[in-house]
C-alpha cells in the first residue's frame, strides 16, 4: 500500500517538477531577453540623447539617429519622450518632424490599435505628444479623435492630454465639461492640463458648470477651480457660499481669496463666519484671514471663544494675518480661561511674531 | 505504546495533509501572480510628478512612535520628514523617553513648545507636552508618559490634522515617494478605499539566507498581498508594507487596540460587515520593504517577528470585529500555514525518524514524508519564483531568476526544518 502511495507522489511531483522547469526554462529566455535589451537601451540612450540635443540645436545631420532607429526603434521613441516636459516651439515641431520621417509615428498608429495596454498606451501617449504638430495629426488621422471615448481611462487621458495641446477653445471647453464627471485622480491630472486655459474657460464653460442643477459637477468645477490658484473672474460666488450642500460652501469659500469680491460676497463670508457649521466656519476663518478682511474680527474673536478647537485654530491664525488689531484681540485672548481659545491664540501670535522677526 | 500500524496510519494521514497543503499552497500564489499582471496593466502612467504638485491631493500625517533618541530613531524620523509630499506632516509620539532623550530631540529637530490641541476623539492619556520645529519642517512631537502602544498611537492619530494617517516600519527601506504612490488608489476611488497597502520584495541580495529571504518574500507578496487582495477586504499589512489609512475610518472604528496589524483587521472585519462597500487596495509596487537579512540570525529574526506579530493579533482577537474571521477565511488559512502545519511537519519528522530508528517505521513510508515535506516544498518554492517572473512585465535579471529557482533545493533541506522550529517558538513568544 505504501509502495503504491509512494509511486502516485512520486509521479505528480516529477510531473510538477517537469513543468517546473519547463516554465523556469520560459521565463529564463524571457529575462535574459529583456536583460539584453536593457543593456542595449542602457547603452544607446545617452548617445539617442545626445544626438537629439544636436538635431534640436539645428543640425540637419541625421545619419547617426537614422543609425539608432535601425538599432531599435523602441529606444529612440523613450528618448524623444524623455524631451516631452523640455521643448516647445520650433524645436517640438523639429522632433515631430523628424518622427514623420523615420516612420516612427507609423509605427505608434499601428501600436496604438493593438488590443493589449502594455503597447496601446505608451503608442497614444507617444501620439498625444507628437500630434501637437499638425502634420502628425494628420498621419494620426482620427486615432485620438475616437480614443476620447476609448475604453481604457488611461487612452483616454493621452487623447484628453491631445487635445489640450493642440485643440481649440470650444474643443477645451467640451474636455472641462467631460473632466467635471471623472474621478478626483483624472480630474486632478487634468485640472493640470488646464490650468492655462483657467481664463477662457471662466468666461463660458465654468460659469455652465457653477450654474449647473448636478451639485456634484459644480463642486468639482469649485475644485478645479480652487486648485488652479488663479485670480478667475467668479460673478456671484455669494450664491454659492450660501449654498445648502456644506461641500460647496466650504469650495466657494476656499476660492473666495482668488475672486475680486463685492459686498455680497464678504457678507456671505460674516454669515459663514457665524453659522452654526464648525467646517464651513473654519473654511470662513481661513478666507477672511487670506482677505485680511477686518470687518470680521468680532466674528473671528468669537469662533476663538467657540471651544472647537479646529474653528479656535484657523480663527487665529485669521486674526494673525491682520495686525496690528487682529495682534492686540490675540494677546488678549491668550489670557483667556478657556485653554483651547488661550491656547489657540498664543501658538497663532507666537508664529506670526517668530515670521514677523525673521 | 502506539503500534507500528497506528503510526504507519498516522504518518500516511500527516504525509496526505502536507502534499494536499503544499498543492493548495501553490493557488494563492498562481492567484497573486494574476493579480500582479492585472494590477500592472491597469495603470502603466507615472502620476508622481503631478501628484506631488496638486493641492488637491489630500494630506496625510505620518505617525511614528520612538521610546529613545537613538540614532536609528532619530535617523528613521528624519526619513519620515524627507518624504516627497504636498502635504504631509509627521507625529511623533516620544514615549517614556528620558530628559537626556528630549534634549538630544530637541537640538536636532530645533524644537520648542507648542500650543498645539492635541486632544481629540480617540481615547488616549494627555501628552505631558507637545513641541514644533523651527526648522521648515511639518513635525509635531508629542511628550507622553509610557500608557501602551495603543495609546500611544491613539494619541498620535488625535493629533493629526490630515485626513489620511500614514504608518511606516521603522525596520523598513521605503521610497521617498512612497507616499505618492500609496495615495493614488484613494485619489481613484475616494469613497470606497480606506485602506492602502503597498509592498514588494526586497532588491536582491547575495548568499543563501538572502535567497531564503528573498524566496519567502515572493511567497508572501504573492500569496498574502496580491492574492488576498483579489478578494472582498482581505488584505492585512505584511513584514517590509506600508499602509495608509482614512482618519476617520480609524476614528469610526475607535482607533487602535494594539498596532497596526490588529488595526487593520478591525478595520476589514468592520468594512465586510458594513452596509456600503469599501475596499482595501494593493500597490505591489517597491514603495517600501523589509532589507534583506545577510545572516542566518538576521532571517531568524525577521520570521520570529513576523510570527509574533500574527499570534499578538489572535490574542487581541476580542477587539477585532469578526475575531480570527476578520479576514475571512484569509487569517485561518494563514494561521495553518504559519503554525499548524509547521507544527504537524515537525511532529512527522520525529515520528519519522524515531520510527526509522527503532524499526516501526519502514523506509518507504520515511522517503513518503520526505517527498510530501521537502519535496513539495521544493516545488512550492520553485513554482513561486517563476510565477513572480511571470508577473513582472518591466523585465527581471535572469541571474536572479536562476539563483532563486535553484535555492530552493537548499531552502528545503536543512533551513526549513530550522525555520518550523522557529515559527512555532514565535507563536507562542510574546
Amino acid at each position: 500500500m505504501i509502495r503504491l502511495e509512494l509511486t502516485v507522489v512520486a509521479v505528480l511531483l516529477g510531473w510538477w517538477a517537469i513543468w517546473n522547469c519547463g516554465m523556469f526554462a520560459v521565463a529564463l529566455m524571457r529575462a535574459l531577453k529583456w536583460s539584453k535589451q536593457a543593456q542595449l537601451s542602457a547603452a544607446l540612450q545617452p548617445q539617442i540623447r545626445q544626438e537629439i540635443v544636436v538635431y534640436l540645436s539645428g543640425s540637419d545631420d541625421v545619419t547617426k539617429l537614422k543609425e539608432f532607429c535601425r538599432q531599435s526603434r523602441r529606444d529612440v521613441a523613450e528618448a524623444l519622450m524623455s524631451f516631452r516636459a523640455t521643448v516647445g516651439g520650433s524645436a517640438r515641431d523639429r522632433l515631430c518632424e523628424f518622427t514623420i520621417e523615420q516612420a516612427l509615428i507609423h509605427d505608434w498608429c499601428t501600436e496604438a490599435k493593438s488590443k493589449d495596454p502594455i503597447l496601446r498606451r505608451p503608442a497614444f501617449a507617444r501620439l498625444a505628444f507628437v500630434c501637437a504638430y499638425e502634420p502628425c495629426r494628420r498621419v494620426a488621422g482620427d486615432l485620438l479623435e475616437r480614443a476620447l471615448n476609448d475604453a481604457d481611462p488611461e487612452v483616454r487621458f493621452y487623447a484628453w492630454r491631445s487635445l489640450v495641446q493642440s485643440g481649440t477653445i470650444p474643443e477645451i471647453e467640451e474636455l472641462f465639461d467631460a473632466a467635471l464627471s471623472q474621478s478626483l485622480l483624472i480630474r486632478i491630472l487634468l485640472t493640470e492640463e488646464l490650468r492655462r486655459f483657467a481664463v477662457p474657460l471662466c468666461e463660458r464653460a465654468v460659469m455652465k458648470a457653477l450654474n449647473s442643477d448636478d451639485l456634484e459637477r459644480v463642486l468639482a468645477c469649485l475644485e478645479m477651480l480652487v486648485a488652479w490658484e488663479r485670480a478667475v473672474p467668479v460673478p456671484d460666488l455669494h450664491a454659492l457660499i450660501d449654498s445648502s450642500d456644506r461641500r460647496i460652501c466650504i469650495q466657494a469659500l476656499r476660492l473666495a481669496p482668488l475672486v475680486p469680491l463685492e459686498t455680497a460676497e464678504l457678507g456671505a463670508i460674516l454669515r459663514a463666519l457665524v453659522g452654526d457649521d464648525t467646517d464651513v466656519a473654519v473654511a470662513a476663518a481661513v478666507a477672511a484671514g487670506r482677505l485680511r478682511f477686518e470687518e470680521a474680527l468680532p466674528g473671528l474673536a468669537r469662533c476663538l471663544r467657540s471651544g472647537h478647537s479646529a474653528l479656535a485654530r484657523a480663527a487665529a491664525e485669521a486674526l494673525a494675518e491682520m495686525p496690528p488689531i487682529g495682534w492686540t484681540t490675540l494677546e488678549e485672548m491668550a489670557a483667556s480661561s478657556n485653554p483651547i481659545t488661550a491656547g489657540a491664540a498664543a501658538e497663532a501670535l507666537d508664529v506670526a511674531q517668530r515670521k514677523a522677526r525673521a | 505504546m502506539m503500534s507500528a500500524g497506528t503510526i504507519s496510519v498516522l504518518l500516511q494521514l500527516a504525509s496526505a495533509i502536507l502534499l494536499v497543503s503544499s498543492a493548495a499552497a501553490v493557488w494563492p500564489l498562481w492567484k497573486g501572480c494574476r493579480v500582479l499582471r492585472g494590477l500592472a496593466r491597469v495603470s502603466t502612467r507615472d502620476d508622481v510628478p503631478i501628484l506631488l504638485k496638486s493641492p488637491r491631493v489630500p494630506a496625510v500625517s505620518v505617525l511614528a512612535v520612538a521610546h529613545d533618541a537613538s540614532p536609528k530613531s532619530r535617523a528613521f524620523a528624519r526619513r519620515l520628514l524627507d518624504l516627497h509630499f504636498g502635504h504631509h506632516e509627521l507625529v511623533l509620539v516620544l514615549e517614556g523617553v528620558s530628559a537626556e532623550d528630549l534634549a538630544l530631540w530637541t537640538e536636532e529637530f530645533h524644537l520648542v513648545p507648542s500650543h498645539r490641541s492635541t486632544s481629540g476623539e480617540l481615547p488616549a492619556s494627555q501628552a505631558t507636552a507637545a513641541y514644533e520645529s523651527t526648522d521648515p519642517l511639518s513635525m509635531l512631537v508629542l511628550l507622553k508618559e509610557p500608557a501602551g502602544e495603543a495609546d500611544a498611537w491613539n494619541a498620535a492619530v488625535n493629533a493629526a490634522s490630515s485626513p489620511v494617517i500614514a504608518l511606516f516600519d521603522p525596520r523598513n527601506e521605503f521610497a521617498p515617494e512612497s507616499l505618492l504612490r500609496l495615495i493614488r488608489p484613494m485619489l481613484d476611488e475616494p469613497e470606497l478605499v480606506f485602506v492602502v497597502v503597498g509592498a514588494a520584495p526586497a532588491p536582491p541580495a547575495a548568499g543563501l539566507p538572502g535567497s531564503f529571504a528573498d524566496i519567502e518574500a515572493t511567497r508572501l507578496w504573492l500569496g498574502r498581498c496580491a492574492a488576498l487582495a483579489a478578494f472582498k477586504n482581505m488584505l492585512a499589512p505584511v513584514p517590509g508594507s506600508t499602509t495608509l489609512v482614512r482618519r476617520d475610518a480609524i476614528v469610526l472604528a475607535g482607533g487602535f487596540s494594539a498596532g497596526t496589524l490588529e488595526l487593520i483587521l478591525h478595520l476589514q472585519g468592520r468594512a465586510r460587515r458594513a452596509v456600503r462597500p469599501y475596499r482595501a487596495a494593493f500597490v505591489p509596487e517597491p514603495v517600501s520593504y523589509l532589507p534583506t537579512p545577510r545572516t542566518f540570525a538576521e532571517l531568524r529574526q525577521r520570521t520570529v517577528s513576523d510570527q509574533r506579530s500574527l499570534s499578538r493579533a489572535l490574542r487581541h482577537r476580542k477587539s477585532i470585529m469578526g475575531g480570527r474571521f476578520a479576514l475571512g477565511w484569509g487569517l485561518p488559512a494563514i494561521t495553518f500555514y504559519r503554525f499548524w502545519r509547521p507544527l504537524l511537519e515537525t511532529a512527522a519528522y520525529v515520528v519519522a525518524i524515531v520510527g526509522l530508528a527503532l524499526g516501526l517505521v519502514s523506509p518507504a513510508l520515511g522517503l513518503l514524508v520526505l517527498l510530501s515535506t521537502v519535496g513539495a516544498g521544493i516545488l512550492v518554492s520553485m513554482s513561486a519564483v517563476i510565477l513572480r517572473e511571470l508577473a513582472d512585465f518591466r523585465g527581471s535579471d535572469p541571474a536572479r531568476l536562476t539563483r532563486l529557482f535553484w535555492a530552493a533545493i537548499p531552502e528545503n533541506l536543512g533551513y526549513r526544518q530550522i525555520r518550523n522550529l522557529w515559527l512555532i517558538r514565535g507563536f507562542f513568544g510574546t
